[in-house]
């Protein structure tokens, strides 16, 4: 039996004459308790001298530092260490013999929160009831009359151990528990030790140097306060089940994000980040080589904000936060992860909507505003979490921390949240949104430069006795600006919703949002809202001012078909007029009528991709296809939508202005592009497909693939 | 008397506040950091917890540096701060429980009451009363278990440890059944046939305990221990 012995007064049990009995090492020279603590745990630990049955003799008034009282009881909080430390390993359950001459009245009337003295695996011995240890046992346990035939190591041996991991040990804690008193960096440096467990794997980051923990944090970890606060408010353990399940996926994620990540950059902004989150997230985005993630870090050495408290300074303030916000977008980042309150506890009292982290977030996207941005906070408070719907920011994570800011979710869990946003930020979907930006820019810097600003003059439909000219006589470059603005706007919009529904089973080995979208949904609306958009542009630039009669009659027998030259669809002839030869348009139009009807579901992929085509169509050079021969009709007129029902279930109709006979085809398969070929058949032709195999469209095409999927 | 209460919680400094001014009146500042004070306190009411570092790093240290020589310190926190537990001036003390963020426990602010309510007579305190009063320390508690200590390891218990008890046990000391005595020096003998029942004597007189049917290892013990 090992005797660990916690006693400064040079009492000594008589009895106790088999070895081994251990007392501290002198060389311990902590001024506080918890670091003396520290400092035994790791002497013993490393010597292993605690993976054997053992028992603590503790002097309750023992003085253990060097400004201690017998009267602080420093034995006490010696053993409310031993029961919260996990990493002692089977020493934390190792009974333990209490001792004092205070009687346990007086203890407990002086420090009520030492009720650890009567839990289960303690026995509390009054001096000097006998010198004997084995006799004092005895007394303290009268029933156990058997008792008087044992030997001491015998007796010690039946002395039960402690229960520390079971729930009714928790009372015996919780008696003398202060919650934490700041929300703010309780939830970083807890926060910090929590991810350091999930992503490290490192079972006791405090005890072990690699990883090496921030002192801060480690300091914080230390403390018996925190040790209680785990106890009680700290993270749940998974099941064993859960918990296997959780480590598949994590391994599942990281590499996916390390993936997902590669050659792009990240700047993370937080007062807090060179405590322990920086190499959080390093660690987390780690690869290899040259294709490794770039993480920038801009933290409190760099900040140097003034809170925005007086008005004095407030001018200061703002300047400051429009600086950072330039010298973030200089840096280019493709996600910009964000702190809410980068002024500390400086701002505690301010609303989340006003906090620096925001003020920040809103003078980088005046400049910026398709950047995706992440932000970090350590508050659970229910306006915090309705600041997660801005839309100034992408995307939340919360810090785990104590108490209120903990739900029953395990750091596993936490972390599984925070790959899968960074994931999602980082993947095609917001990296494909800030290309279009890019474009779009483009475009509004460029006015005057693009074909669809000037006036064009088609081909002469046939039949008609009077040329197509299509004359500019409006700001075609503001609206269409407009337009795609919206469709941006949009875009980003359907992003945020779905990152706040998507769940994790959905992400699987797809980068960005593959669900199809429920049509009845929000995001179903807004997806066909987009795609009513980016039809409205080919409308818009089709549709001239220039209103010529149609010279040709209806085919159905119905009257002449309406007068708008550039349309696609005429109304009164439910017809499908193939006119001036702009098949790309042609296409946009037609894909847009498909979706405009009940029943029809686009997923996101299908959106960016005709918006990549409509911005690509814009930007290139305009392209007219001359008449073709009769198998081009053909695949023309196998690629038009059914678009519903109709009047005495007829089809719509494809008719050809170009110089080729008008024969009317009746169409009846809908296929207008899918992004994955099945092979060819004739029967299954994908309009867009054909498209960019054709010489006029190769340009065309690849400017549309570039914005789809990058260089 | 010029009072500072130096907190960046403003819901505790402000219930602190209210509490101070019960007694001092209208003489007591609120503040974040003492530098917004604007006046030489002689009370400070320093919160010591980690995010006061936090937000103003050394702030507590230069506060200790500074006044630990002319002003009462009454350290309280959250947290802990190594500077305030190492610093050995006996105007700083730090009370021993922590202080909730936004409900000062009770028993703080009677402390704080105390502590206010006594500044003017400080010159006839005596000699480590603010330490003692923000502390809780008990200083006969004290003497007591170093004398029961000291007196089970080795008989014999020097002039100054037993000298606060003394006085106050006199009777109990010259009635026992067991020899205790002092020397010339004033050091307290035992019988050291008798140590371990000496010292149960001792226990019994200064924990007030009855004397009844204690069984000390096979021995009866009916003596009144005299208890003052």
């Amino acid at each position: 039996m090992h005797i660990e012995l916690f006693d400064t007064s040079g009492f000594a049990w008589s009895g106790l004459a088999f070895p081994p009995v251990e007392t501290p090492p002198s060389t311990i020279q902590a001024e506080d308790l918890d670091r003396w603590f520290f400092e035994w745990a790791c002497d013993r630990k490393g010597k292993g001298a605690l993976q054997k049955e053992g028992l603590f003799l503790i002097h309750a008034n023992g003085r253990f530092t060097r400004r201690a009282h017998q009267q602080d009881l420093q034995g006490i909080e010696i053993l409310k260490h031993i029961r919260l430390t996990r990493w002692l390993g089977p020493a934390q359950a190792w009974h333990a013999i209490v001792y004092s001459f205070e009687p346990l009245t007086s203890i407990l009337g002086r420090k009520p929160g030492d009720l650890i003295l009567t839990s289960p695996g303690v026995t509390f011995l009054r001096l000097p009831e006998a010198l004997s240890l084995g006799v004092a046992l005895m007394k303290a346990y009268p029933n156990e009359a058997a008792w008087a035939s044992l030997s001491l190591q015998e007796i010690l041996a039946r002395l039960p151990k402690a229960s520390p991991q079971d729930r009714g040990f928790r009372r015996y804690i919780a008696c003398d528990y202060t919650p934490p008193d700041s929300a703010h960096s309780i939830s970083n440096w807890w926060g910090i030790y929590e991810m350091f467990l999930a992503v490290f794997g490192t079972e006791f980051p405090e005890y072990s140097d690699d990883p090496s923990l921030p002192e801060r944090v480690r300091d914080f970890v230390l403390r018996l306060e925190t040790k209680k606060a785990g106890l009680l408010e700290g993270s749940r353990a998974s099941s064993p089940l859960a918990q296997a399940l959780l480590e598949d996926a994590l391994k599942d994620r990281r590499s996916h994000l390390i993936k997902t990540s590669a050659r792009k950059t990240i700047t993370y902004v937080d007062d807090e980040a060179s405590n322990g989150w920086t190499e959080v997230l390093a660690r987390i985005l780690s690869g290899n080589g040259p294709s490794a993630c770039r993480l920038q870090i801009i933290d409190k050495a760099s900040l140097q904000l003034l809170p925005p408290d007086s008005d004095i300074n407030h001018n200061v303030y703002v300047a400051r936060i429009h600086k950072l916000a330039n010298t973030i977008n200089q840096q280019r980042p493709d996600l910009l992860i964000l702190d809410l309150r980068l002024l500390g506890n400086g701002e505690a009292q301010r609303s989340p909507y006003e906090a620096s982290g925001m003020d920040l977030a809103r003078a980088v996207r005046s400049s910026n505003r398709y950047l995706p941005i992440l932000l970090f906070t350590a508050s659970n408070k229910a306006e915090t979490l309705a600041v997660s719907g801005s839309l100034d920011i992408d995307g939340y994570w919360m810090k785990p921390g104590l108490g209120e800011h903990r739900g029953l979710a395990s750091r596993e869990e936490d972390l599984l949240d925070l790959l899968d946003k960074l994931t999602i930020l980082l993947g095609d979907d917001y990296a494909w949104l800030q290309r279009i930006s890019g474009a779009v820019e483009r475009i509004r810097a460029s006015k005057g430069a693009h074909w669809w600003e000037m006036d064009v003059n088609w081909p002469t439909p046939v039949g008609s006795p009077q040329p197509d000219l299509q004359r500019i006589d409006t700001d075609r470059h503001q609206e269409v600006l407009e337009y795609l603005e919206s469709i941006l706007y949009t875009a980003r919009m359907i992003l945020k919703l779905q990152a706040t529904t998507v769940t994790q089973s959905h992400i699987g080995n797809n980068s960005g949002l593959s669900l199809p979208i429920v049509p009845d949904s929000v995001s179903g609306r807004l997806c066909t809202s987009l795609l009513n958009q980016i039809g409205q542009v080919v409308e818009l630039i089709h549709n001239a001012s220039d209103w010529k009669t149609d010279p040709i009659p209806g085919i159905l027998g119905g009257k002449a078909g309406n007068d708008r030259m550039g349309g696609f669809w005429d109304y009164q002839s439910r017809v499908y007029v193939f006119r001036r030869r702009d098949w790309w348009a042609f296409y946009l139009f037609a894909w847009r009528n498909k979706f405009s009807h009940p029943g029809a579901v686009a997923d996101f992929h299908d959106l960016k991709r005709a918006a990549s085509d409509l911005i690509a169509w814009l930007i290139s050079p305009r392209v007219e296809v001359k008449p073709t021969n009769r198998i081009t009709r053909e695949n023309i007129a196998r690629a038009m939508c059914q678009l519903g029902t109709f009047k005495n279930g007829r089809y719509p109709v494809l008719r050809l202005d170009d110089q080729e006979p008008s024969t009317p085809l009746r169409i009846s398969r809908i296929q207008i592009f899918s992004s994955e070929p099945k092979g060819p058949n004739a029967q299954d032709v994908r309009f867009r497909d054909q498209l960019v195999m054709r010489p006029e469209f190769k340009t065309l095409g690849a400017t549309s693939r570039r914005l789809l999927y990058g260089a | 008397m010029p009072v500072v209460i130096v907190d960046i919680r403003p819901t505790r400094r402000k219930k602190i506040k209210e509490a101070a001014e019960h007694i001092t009146g209208a003489n007591v500042r609120a503040v974040a950091h003492l530098a917004d004070a604007n006046v030489a306190p002689d009370v400070i009411l320093l919160h010591i917890g980690s995010e006061q570092e936090a937000q103003k790093p050394r702030e507590v240290t230069e506060i200790l540096e500074t006044y630990q020589g002319r002003a009462w310190i009454l350290c309280y926190r959250g947290g802990q701060n190594r500077v305030a537990f190492e610093c050995a001036s006996p105007n700083v003390a730090i009370f021993p429980a922590p202080v909730h963020a936004l409900e000062p426990e009770l028993e703080f602010l009677r402390t704080v009451e105390q502590v206010l309510a006594n500044w003017t007579a400080r010159e006839t305190l005596p000699d480590g009363w603010f330490y003692d009063t923000v502390t809780g320390f008990n200083p006969l508690l004290e003497a007591k278990l170093d004398v029961l200590s000291a007196a089970l390891a080795a008989g014999t218990v020097s002039a100054d440890r037993v000298k606060p008890l003394r006085s106050l046990y006199a009777t109990a000391f010259s009635n026992s059944q067991y020899q205790i005595t002092f020397d010339e020096s004033g050091n307290l003998l035992l019988d050291r046939d008798c140590l371990f029942e000496s010292v149960a004597h001792l226990r019994r007189v200064f924990f007030h305990e009855e004397v009844g049917q204690l069984k000390t290892d096979g021995r009866r013990d009916t003596e009144d221990g005299g208890a003052l």
